[in-house]
């Protein structure tokens, strides 16, 4: 797979955010205007980049059995550097969006992007990878960021938690009819989907 | 065994590793919070300079209180006998729920009539019974302070 296929399908065909649906609590709190929706983005990334490298680097240090708690407690770590930096060099942000950086901790993107690719692959592919699917998420929150910050210039509802379910099932509704149309199509499998060869039925057995 | 020495390790360096991190930033956090902090009175005195404030004969009076979502710190401002107003520091009460403690909503309130005619918000009923529980403390600790 060439990097710009692998762009395409991060941003477009397999986006983490429309098209497997991860990660919709940040998106649907967060996304109500730009500059709120560039900090989470921000911070995902870097959480989601940053674990990645690490667990890959380590992947074979890390006994199968304890696997989650590792991952949890590398992901956790990465989202208190990315608060605490936050909460330092970018106070203005820091205030809005403080609770939902927190949360980034439990952000099934992350964790399902170190248990899928991370902890089988090699460093460069989990990195490569993870770029392109928080560039996929960011694209999709800053986006739809803008979308809600003029919607709420007509109507105030855009803005309201409400709003939010509104504009982003309308928006996931139109990108999937768009989806029909373009050469890729629709993909529902995730980017990579589970090794289930008999050798890993076994692993998973045991 | 393996497993416990691995996550032992790894919860060691990650603690050390952010409390090496947390050296380095705690100087300018407390800074934006002095920052925000002052920005939050000036809707209510003019200068927090005590100084200033002793000339107007006004008392601001502090308290950290148990919230919803942990502590809470609450800015109680008097003139003479009468509550200026009502403000808060910090908090972490969650998002909507703590509309109630914006300057221009409930919390308001507290500038026009009497603490006892101030009811709590169902809904957020922990947040505002943690504010009036502040401000009546406030009051008792000025009245055992001036006999």
């Amino acid at each position: 797979m060439t990097l710009t296929q692998r762009l395409i399908d991060s941003l477009w065909t397999r986006n983490v955010a429309t098209t497997q649906l991860l990660g919709l609590c940040p998106l649907l709190a967060v996304s109500y205007n730009v500059k709120n929706a560039v900090g989470l983005a921000v911070a995902s990334t870097f959480v989601l980049v940053s674990s990645s490298c690490l667990i890959s680097l380590f992947r074979k240090g890390i006994p199968e059995n304890i696997r989650l708690p590792c991952f949890v407690l590398v992901i956790a770590t990465f989202t208190t550097i990315a608060h605490m930096i936050m909460q330092a060099y970018a106070w203005d942000v820091y205030q809005q969006i403080a609770l939902f950086v927190q949360i980034i901790v439990t952000n099934c993107m992350i964790l399902g992007h170190v248990e899928s690719v991370a902890s089988k692959k090699d460093v460069k592919t989990s990195v490569v990878t993870a770029i392109g699917t928080a560039l996929g998420f960011s694209l999709v929150l800053i986006v739809l960021g803008g979308i809600r910050q003029l919607l709420g210039l007509l109507t105030p509802f855009a803005t309201q938690p409400v709003g939010s379910f509104f504009v982003i099932g309308i928006a996931l509704a139109m990108i999937n009819y768009l989806k029909d149309f373009s050469p890729q199509g629709r993909t529902d499998e995730p980017l990579h989907a589970p090794d289930l060869t008999q050798q890993n039925y076994e692993r998973v057995a045991q | 065994m393996k497993a416990i020495a691995t996550l032992t390790l790894l919860a060691l360096v990650a603690g050390c590793l952010l409390a090496l991190l947390q050296l380095f930033t705690a100087d300018r956090v407390e800074q934006n919070q002095r920052i925000s902090e002052e920005q939050v009175l000036a809707g209510l005195v003019e200068s927090t300079d005590p100084e200033f404030l002793r000339e107007q004969g006004i008392d601001l009076v502090t308290k950290e209180i148990r919230g919803y979502g942990g502590t809470m710190k609450i800015v109680v401002a008097f003139h003479a006998e009468e509550i200026l107003g009502v403000r808060v520091l910090s908090h972490g009460e969650t998002p909507g729920f703590s509309d109630v403690l914006d300057p221009t909503g409930w919390i308001g309130q507290f500038a026009q009539q009497s603490v006892h005619e101030v009811d709590a918000v169902s809904g957020a009923t922990i947040t505002t019974n943690a504010v009036i529980r502040a401000v009546k403390d406030s009051l008792r600790e000025r009245e055992d302070r001036e006999p």
